[in-house]
């Protein structure tokens, strides 16, 4: 998923016109490896077949980042064109401004910013920001599509893969954007986000939740809490009551009996401050 | 359309049994066609609350793999119209339930039974999961003690996750909290969790409280479900049990601690 996040500024003049806000929105990337007009005509013509109703008139972000060839103008232009004849909206471009960027402003679609996820840090990491993942080959192009939009609640989602054998019931999402799950977690249930987390309601004793950014719960943390499990110290943990089994923040831990040993009000934030975690009001 | 309720908790010996007999003969009471299946193959129990071990010939898992028909097998309650027994097997184990089997045979019972009461066993393997598997609704039986609440969390997580209607994406097994061997001296003294303390950290509707009762053992002793005893709380509080499964509305009793009269304190009355 893509999204497009504009800061919101309120005009001062009087009887303003209009007023410009931030928003974000659920595309269709469509991550190029190859291109030959004829197949990938037949190629994307079989995939929208495949789902009518969703690819109809659905917005559509050309990923660039994963070509293998070299792309000339007119390929992109013809790309685009196929693109519209089956009834999909290209809105943008993603490529690298120095190789693409004259290429794309005859297409007269916006180019956006290459995702350098790895030398990014994480904190800045946006929740609409989708790192391409390694697709198995067969597909010269593939399409990826989330549904995960900023009223997305993936919670229900079956398991792709398990993170630990041993734990039954596991979410996990490998999507880079902030998972939220409008339900209480219970014992023996695992939870793991690659990006930030949100909990609306209780994670009980036994029950794991992992994030690779920030985990934010509105109930009791009465399991455990695991922030920034990649390496991000900069992750924190929010609840609105902390009776945690352990909490970690980048591989640092408090274990239960050092977080009640601490004085804290609630609600509390959790953070990494140098080797240390600390616990505060926030 | 029968209703299927499965009776568990995860952990073992809070009374999954005593709730399924009484449960059931409630139900049977007020003119439903009920079924209580015991699904412990191997530690077969059922039989002896309901005081009909005397006359279990042929059993669920005989069911499950042909030998014996439904009619054969279904031990009819000499004590209360309209409810009939399917026992479990004492000498096989959990594995001769298939899923395939259970579903069968469940689909058979549903053509003549209004409730169909599942009594799980304890733990959360292969028994535990065919039994709660089919479940429209599941009755979790909690004691007010750290240890129980946690199994009944992890229960409720594999009801959530592991029925068929979670499965296949259907409307949710409706969840009920029963929580039994309450006893309001020890809560006020801090020694038992509350019921709030409970219904906090489960948030699944309370159906019922059902007391420490000294009746309930003397109930199961003698084969008896302890909802036949109308004198005792324990036998009321199932009553009111079974009103409230039935989406009626009934306070809930026996959550003070009872005031013992000056002279009855002085008497060494019994509470």
């Amino acid at each position: 998923m893509v999204g497009f996040i504009f800061l919101e500024i309120k005009a001062t003049v009087t009887d303003p016109l209009f007023q410009i806000k931030g928003t974000s929105l659920t595309v269709v990337v469509l991550e190029l490896y190859n291109y030959s007009p004829s197949d990938f005509l037949s190629q994307l013509t079989d995939k929208v077949q495949a789902a009518a109703h969703f690819f109809e008139q659905s917005p559509v972000l050309i990923n660039l980042e994963k070509l293998v060839s070299d792309i000339q103008a007119a390929d992109l232009l013809n790309l685009v064109d196929q693109c519209r004849q089956l009834r999909l909206q290209p809105v943008a471009i993603r490529g690298s401004h120095d190789q693409f960027g004259a290429m794309v402003e005859q297409t007269g679609l916006a180019l956006l910013p290459e995702t350098r996820s790895k030398d990014r840090p994480l904190e800045t990491n946006p929740v609409t920001d989708k790192t391409p993942e390694a697709t198995d080959g067969a597909d010269k192009s593939a399409i990826d599509t989330t549904n995960t939009g900023s009223n997305g609640t993936p919670d229900n989602e079956p398991a792709p893969a398990a993170v630990e054998a041993g734990a039954e019931e596991i979410t996990t999402s490998q999507d880079q954007t902030t998972q939220i799950i409008s339900r209480q977690i219970r014992s023996g249930q695992q939870v793991y986000s690659a990006a930030d987390l949100i909990i609306i309601g209780n994670v009980n004793e036994g029950a794991e939740v992992l994030a690779q950014g920030n985990i934010h719960i509105y109930g009791t943390l009465r399991g455990r809490a695991l922030a920034g499990v990649q390496g991000n110290t900069k992750a924190r943990i929010f609840c609105q009551q902390l009776s945690a089994e352990l909490i970690a923040i980048a591989g640092n831990f408090l274990p239960s009996e050092a977080i009640h040993q601490q004085n804290y009000p609630d609600p509390v934030q959790v953070y990494r401050n140098g080797e240390n975690l600390e616990i505060s009001a926030y | 359309m029968a209703k299927i309720i499965v009776v568990t908790s995860g952990k073992g010996g809070v009374g999954k049994t005593t709730t399924s007999a009484a449960i059931g003969t409630g139900l049977a009471q007020r003119g439903n066609k009920t079924v209580i299946i015991d699904f412990d193959v191997g530690l077969r129990n059922l039989d002896l609350i309901m005081g009909c071990e005397r006359r279990v010939v042929y059993d669920f898992v005989n069911v499950l793999q042909g030998e014996a028909s439904l009619t054969q097998a279904l031990i009819k309650d000499k004590r209360t119209d309209n409810l009939f027994i399917l026992p479990a097997s004492q000498t096989r184990d959990k594995d001769a339930l298939t899923q395939e089997g259970v579903q069968k045979t469940l689909d058979e019972l549903a053509q003549t039974f209004e409730y169909i009461i599942c009594d799980s066993p304890a733990g959360i393997e292969k028994g535990a999961q065919m039994a709660l598997y089919f479940a429209d609704q599941a009755i979790i039986v909690t004691n007010p003690e750290v240890s129980s609440v946690r199994d009944s969390d992890r229960i409720l997580g594999i009801l959530q996750s592991k029925s068929l209607r979670a499965e296949t994406g259907g409307e949710p097994v409706q969840e009920h909290l029963l929580l039994t061997r309450y006893n309001p001296t020890r809560v006020a003294a801090g020694e038992m969790l509350s019921v709030e303390d409970v219904e906090d950290i489960l948030a699944i509707p309370l159906l019922g409280v059902i007391p420490e009762s000294e009746s309930v053992l003397k109930a199961s002793n003698q084969g008896t479900p302890v909802i036949l005893d109308e004198d005792a709380e324990a036998g009321q509080a199932y009553d009111d049990a079974v009103e409230r499964l039935l989406g009626n509305e009934k306070p809930h009793r026996f959550l003070d601690v009872k005031k013992t009269s000056f002279f009855k304190r002085l008497l060494g009355g019994k509470t």
